[in-house]
C-alpha cells in the first residue's frame, strides 16, 4: 500500500490519499479524540501527538495539527497510523448497531485464572515496555481457545508475531495471539453478498490459487468494499497485485456489481514462502 | 469510458520477479485505464482473467512478438510498456509490429546492451571511457596483462550493479572474470550477453542518476538524484538516492545536455529513460542509459503533485493522455536501498519501528522475508528493502535515511 500526501491551502492541515476508499459515501468530521470513538481510523490518528482533527471523505483523510506540532514529525506517525488501520482490515466507521465485545465475551468460561494473570503480567513486563517508544498500543481483550486476543493499534499491529513468540516462550498453554480486529463480529460476511463472495473464493478462486501454494481469505465486506488477505504462497508474492487486481477483483465485481473496491490487507513483508520472489531485473 | 479506453488496452510487460507491478497497477487504477499484464509465467488466475493477464515468451523476442500480435487481435492495444530491463526490447518490437508509438527496437536494444551502448556513443563527442569486449572463452591471462588498470568488468545485460567488479591488477582481473562467468551461468543471459563481458576504464567521481521522460525526442528531466555514498568498488552496491541534486546548476545542466545528446545518438525519442553518470573535473560521464524507468521501489521517492507518481506519468504519456502532473519544484526526497550486510540466512530484523519513527521517514519496507538467504553484490539480485524519506533539504533527507538505517539491526546466520 502506498499513501500519497498532499498539502492543503491551510498549513495546519494535510491530505492523505491511501489509494483506497475511505468512506463509501458522504463525509465525517471528528473534532477531537472524544468524538472519534466510532471511527477506528480517526481513533488511531488521534493517538498521534499533535493531531487535533480528522476529516474523512470518499478518497482522502485530512488531518489537522496543533500549532506547535511539526509536519516533519507528525506526518510520519500519521502515515503509520493510516497504514496500520488498512493493514488491520478494520472498518473506517463502526456501524451504530455493532455490539462492543467485553473481556467476558472473549474469554472461555473455564479459562484458568492463573494463566490469564500471567498473560496480563507479560503485557506489563514485556509488551508495554517494548511499545513505550512507539506510537503503538496493545490492549488485552481476552483468552479463548488458547489464543490471546489483543487490540493492537499503531505500530503494535506489526508486532503481533513477536508478541506471540514471546508469550509462547513463557506460557506453553498459549497457542497464539489474535488481533482483536480479526475476531470482532463482521456482519458483512453474513449478508447475501458476503456469502456469495465466500463461495466464489472457496469454490472457484482458491482451488486455482492452491496450485501456487496460496490461499485468499475473505476478511470482511463493508458497503462497497471487500477486504481480503493473501496467504501462503500469495503472501509476499511478486505477482500478488496481479492476482488480486487482474483476477480476484474482477471476478468479485462481476458477481456482485455493487462492490467497487477489493482491498488487500495482507502484511506482505511477513510472507515466508512467496511463490514468485522479487529480484533485480536483467 | 475514457479516451484511452476507447482506443484499447494498455499492456504492461513485467517479469514475475518485478518490484514494480504493484505501483503500475495502482496508477492504472487511479487513471481508470483498461490494463493487462503480460508476464513470463501464466497468472495463477489466468483462467478467469479474460485477457487481463497473458503469458508471453520473454526470452525469444520473435515468439513474444507473435503472441502479443495475436493478443492484439483479441484485445486491441493502445500502448505497450516494458517495465523492467528484460522487457523493454520486446515492448519496442511488439509496438513496431502492431504500429503503436514507441522507440525503435534497435535503439532500445542498443541501450540495453552495455557494449552496444558504448559503441554507439563512441563518436558522439561525449566524454567516454576506453572500453573493449572480451570473450569469456578466451584465455584470461593475456587479456589481464594488457588492461589499463584500474578497469571495471561488466556483464552486458544485467542491471542494478549485478556482476559489476573493479579490478586494479591482473590477479583481480582474472578473479573478477571468473566470478562474472559464474554469475552469468546462473542467469537467463543468452548469446553474446552470456559469452562476453565489457571492460572499461574505471571512472572516478561522484555518481548521479537522472530520471527523464522523452516526449517527441525532447528530454524532460523529472529528477536528478545524487548518490552520496562513494561507489569506488570493487563492487558497486546501490544505496542512497536523493533529489534534488546538490550539484551546482551548471553541472546539472551539463548532465541534462549529456543525457540529451546520448539519447539522441541512440535514437531514443519516446517514453521513460533512466541514466547513470559519473561526474568529475573532466565532465559528465555516462555509465548507462536505459529505456525504462528507475528500478526497485525507488520511484516511490518521486511524487508529482496531486497527479500521482512516476508510473502515472509514464502511463499517461504512453496513452497520449494529458500529463496533468506537476513536475515543478518538489520537496527533497530520497530512498535508501538497504545494503545487504553479509551473506547468510536472515533471521531477525530489529529496530523497524524506531527506524519508522525517525522524523522525515515515510516508509521502511523489507523486501526479503525472514528465513531467506541474503546474497550480497556482485552475485546478489535482490534488494533487502527500501527506506523512503522526505525533508526540507537534501541534507535533511540524507540524515534521516542514515539515522533510520542506523536503527536497523539484522541478525544473519552465516551459511
Amino acid at each position: 500500500m502506498f499513501i500519497q500526501t498532499e498539502p492543503t491551502p491551510n498549513p495546519a492541515q494535510m491530505k492523505f490519499l491511501p489509494g483506497q476508499t475511505v468512506l463509501p459515501s458522504g463525509t465525517a468530521h471528528f473534532a477531537d479524540a472524544g468524538t472519534s470513538e466510532r471511527s477506528p481510523l480517526a481513533r488511531r490518528l488521534f493517538a498521534v501527538e499533535g493531531v487535533t482533527g480528522v476529516f474523512l471523505d470518499q478518497d482522502s483523510i485530512v488531518v489537522s495539527k496543533s500549532d506547535n506540532s511539526d509536519w516533519q514529525i507528525l506526518k510520519t506517525f500519521a502515515l503509520a497510523a493510516i497504514m496500520n488501520h488498512y493493514t488491520a482490515g478494520e472498518v473506517v466507521i463502526l456501524a451504530e448497531e455493532e455490539p462492543a465485545l467485553t473481556e467476558e465475551d472473549l474469554t472461555d468460561p473455564d479459562a484458568d485464572a492463573a494463566t490469564i494473570a500471567d498473560i496480563k503480567d507479560l503485557m506489563e513486563s514485556h509488551v508495554k515496555p517494548a511499545l513505550a517508544s512507539s506510537d503503538g498500543e496493545a490492549i488485552y481483550r481476552g483468552f479463548k481457545n488458547g489464543m490471546v486476543i489483543l487490540e493492537l493499534t499503531g505500530s503494535a499491529g506489526n508486532l503481533r508475531l513477536n508478541i506471540e513468540q514471546m508469550m509462547r516462550h513463557y506460557l506453553h498453554e498459549i497457542e497464539g495471539v489474535l488481533d482483536f480486529a480479526d475476531v470482532a463480529p463482521k456482519p458483512g460476511l453474513e449478508t447475501d453478498e458476503g456469502r456469495a463472495i465466500r463461495r466464489l473464493l472457496d469454490e472457484h478462486i482458491n482451488p486455482q490459487v492452491a496450485s501456487h501454494g496460496g490461499h485468499i481469505a475473505l476478511v470482511d465486506v463493508k458497503g462497497d468494499t471487500v477486504y481480503v488477505r493473501l496467504e501462503g504462497g500469495c503472501q509476499g508474492c511478486g505477482m500478488a497485485d496481479v492476482t488480486l487486481k487482474q483476477g480476484v477483483a474482477n471476478e468479485i465485481r462481476d458477481l456482485v456489481p455493487s462492490i467497487a473496491h477489493v482491498l488487500d490487507v495482507t502484511d506482505h513483508a511477513g510472507g515466508s514462502n512467496p511463490y514468485y520472489q522479487q529480484g533485480k531485473g536483467g | 469510458m475514457t479516451a484511452a479506453a476507447a482506443r484499447g488496452r494498455l499492456l504492461l510487460l513485467v517479469p514475475t520477479t518485478s518490484y514494480r507491478i504493484g505501483d503500475f497497477l495502482a496508477a492504472a487504477e487511479r487513471l481508470k485505464v483498461d490494463v493487462a499484464v503480460g508476464s513470463d509465467q501464466p497468472g495463477v488466475l489466468e483462467v478467469f482473467s479474460r485477457g487481463r493477464t497473458v503469458a508471453l515468451d520473454f526470452k525469444a523476442v520473435d515468439r513474444g512478438v507473435k503472441q502479443i500480435v495475436s493478443y492484439n487481435s483479441d484485445y486491441p492495444l493502445a500502448a505497450i510498456i516494458g517495465i523492467d530491463q528484460e522487457t523493454t526490447v520486446l515492448a519496442a518490437t511488439a509496438s513496431a509490429a502492431i504500429g503503436l508509438r514507441h522507440n525503435a527496437p534497435a535503439s532500445v536494444e542498443a541501450a540495453q546492451n552495455k557494449h552496444r551502448f558504448r559503441s554507439r556513443l563512441a563518436n558522439s563527442g561525449l566524454p567516454a571511457p576506453w572500453f573493449t569486449l572480451l570473450s569469456l572463452a578466451d584465455n584470461p591471462a593475456p587479456q589481464a596483462a594488457l588492461m589499463p588498470y584500474p578497469v571495471v568488468l561488466k556483464p552486458l545485460a544485467l542491471s542494478a550493479s549485478r556482476g559489476v567488479i573493479r579490478a586494479d591488477n591482473p590477479d583481480q582481473f582474472i578473479a573478477a572474470r571468473k566470478r562474472i562467468q559464474a554469475i552469468l551461468a546462473k542467469t537467463d543471459s543468452q548469446g553474446e550477453a552470456a559469452s562476453h563481458i565489457l571492460i572499461e576504464d574505471y571512472i572516478p567521481g561522484r555518481e548521479v542518476a537522472l530520471e527523464g521522460l522523452l516526449v517527441n525526442g525532447r528530454l524532460r528531466v523529472l529528477a536528478l538524484f545524487d548518490k552520496p555514498d562513494p561507489l569506488q568498488g570493487p563492487y558497486f552496491e546501490e544505496t542512497i538516492y536523493i533529489t534534488p541534486s546538490r550539484l551546482p546548476a551548471p553541472v546539472q545542466a551539463d548532465i541534462a545536455t549529456t543525457v540529451g545528446t546520448a539519447v539522441a545518438t541512440l535514437g531514443l525519442h519516446d517514453g521513460p529513460i533512466h541514466a547513470e553518470l559519473r561526474i568529475n573535473d573532466h565532465g559528465a560521464w555516462l555509465i548507462e542509459v536505459a529505456a525504462r524507468s528507475i528500478g526497485g521501489l525507488c520511484s516511490r521517492a518521486l511524487q508529482f503533485g496531486a497527479g500521482g507518481g512516476l508510473e502515472d506519468l509514464i502511463i499517461r504519456h504512453a496513452l497520449g493522455l494529458p500529463a496533468g502532473i506537476d513536475t515543478g519544484e518538489q520537496p527533497a526526497s530520497g530512498v535508501m536501498m538497504i545494503p545487504i550486510p553479509g551473506a547468510g540466512v536472515l533471521r531477525t530484523i530489529d529496530g523497524l519501528e524506531a527506524a519508522r519513527a525517525v522524523p522525515g521517514i515515510g516508509e521502511v519496507t523489507i523486501a526479503i522475508p525472514l528465513g531467506d538467504t541474503l546474497v550480497p553484490v556482485p552475485e546478489g539480485n535482490r534488494y533487502l528493502g527500501f527506506i523512503f524519506a522526505t525533508g526540507a533539504t537534501p541534507r535533511d533527507v540524507e540524515s534521516a535515511l542514515r539515522d533510520a538505517h542506523g536503527k536497523l539491526k539484522f541478525e544473519i546466520e552465516a551459511n
